[in-house]
Parts: structure tokens; C-alpha cells; sequence
């Protein structure tokens, strides 16, 4: 199956965490909850962060 | 048309921005304009300052489409929007959303309303410098509440 590559990005407190980005290799069709799935077992992730923005707090 | 929304570091000048939303439209009756500004309180702790973070590009897309929304849901002229990023000090201003309208009740109820929608919705956040070490900001049930007033849900701070 033909694969794509995404960067995702992190910001704030995640980005403090995890770094301000990263890419992972998932197949073309992979749904958003397949790409959680896959930073969660990534062992370049903490498993509980696998929300990639914090609320946001502006105004 | 003029630029409805700006973030950047750089301060804003009230005055200059009120007077150049109401320029060249002579159907403005009322402007109602909010400036939020860096307080010395935190969440129950003194803090020195703040550092605003945004997602560039993303930032600016949310909060043109929050204008797009006011505009429908208000009979109102024209709106902007500056916020600041990057570290500010006490007393400075943060945020300005200025609304111009032909009455004042659309303009005083658009600005709430866009003040309210980018407390949730755009993608800013707050770290606070004091003495005991940055913090990041938590997100406020309180404003998710004040989303909601306008039948809107949030969930930001769930």
C-alpha cells in the first residue's frame, strides 16, 4: 500500500514536551485516529500526550 | 479592503486603529473597542510577565473567520482584530478588537461576541512568568461559558 509521510506539529506546552515537530510514515489511507494510534506507540512519544494542541488561553 | 486581523509582537496604537476602521465610511454611528492588557495577578500567584505563543498562519485564518461570523450574525460596518505575540511585560496591551457599526448595540454586542469566540477558538497560549517559574495558562470553563451565551459550544477547557 503506497505510503505518505506526516509532519505534525506541537505547540505550547506539547511542543515543550515532545519538540515542535515530527514526521511519521503511515499508509496513504490512514484515518486521523490511525495517526493518533501511531503517536501513541511511537517510542518518540510519552503515551498520555497524544493531543497535539492544548487549549488555547489567548485574549 | 483592510487588513482585519494582525498578530505580530509589535504594540498597537487604540487610537490609530479606531480611526482608521471608521475612516472613508461615513455610515459608523458607534465603535466599541476592547483592549485586554498583562495584569500582575496570574491564577492566585504574582507573575512578572507574559509569553504568548500562536500558530502562524493558523492563527490568523481562525480569527477571519470569527470576523465572518460576527459580520453574519451582526449588523455591523467593519471589525479588527490585533493580537501580540511573543514575551510582554506588565501593563502591556495584549489584544485589541474594535467594532464599528451604524448603532451601538450591534457594535457592543460583536465586540463580546469576538472577544468571547477567540478566548476558545484561536490558537494562542499564554505562559506566565513569576517567581515561581514559567506556567502555562489553563483554559477557563468560565469562558466556554461565556461562549455558550451566544449558542455556540466550546469545550476548550473540558
Amino acid at each position: 500500500m503506497k505510503a505518505m509521510k506526516v509532519h505534525v506539529r506541537y505547540f505550547a506546552s506539547l511542543r515543550e514536551a515532545l519538540g515542535a515537530q515530527q514526521a511519521i510514515e503511515m499508509p496513504a489511507d490512514s484515518t486521523l485516529g490511525a495517526l493518533r494510534d501511531a503517536l501513541a506507540a511511537s517510542s518518540a512519544l510519552h503515551g498520555e500526550l497524544l493531543a497535539f494542541f492544548p487549549p488555547v488561553t489567548g485574549g | 479592503m483592510a487588513e482585519r486581523v494582525s498578530v505580530r509582537h509589535a504594540d498597537f496604537d487604540l487610537s490609530a486603529e479606531v480611526a482608521a476602521l471608521r475612516s472613508a465610511d461615513a455610515g459608523v454611528g458607534a465603535v466599541a473597542a476592547f483592549v485586554g492588557t498583562v495584569r500582575d495577578l496570574g491564577d492566585g500567584a504574582a507573575i512578572t510577565g507574559l509569553e504568548l505563543e500562536h500558530y502562524p498562519g493558523m492563527t490568523e485564518a481562525a480569527i477571519e473567520a470569527m470576523i465572518d461570523a460576527a459580520q453574519q450574525r451582526f449588523d455591523i460596518r467593519a471589525a479588527r482584530v490585533v493580537h501580540r505575540v511573543g514575551p510582554l511585560r506588565l501593563g502591556e496591551q495584549i489584544v485589541l478588537v474594535a467594532v464599528t457599526a451604524a448603532h451601538r448595540g450591534q457594535a457592543f454586542q460583536a465586540c463580546e461576541f469576538l472577544m468571547d469566540y477567540l478566548k476558545t477558538q484561536a490558537p494562542f497560549w499564554k505562559k506566565e512568568l513569576g517567581a515561581a517559574g514559567p506556567r502555562w495558562v489553563d483554559a477557563r470553563s468560565s469562558d466556554d461559558a461565556a461562549l455558550e451565551r451566544w449558542g455556540l459550544r466550546s469545550g476548550n477547557a473540558a
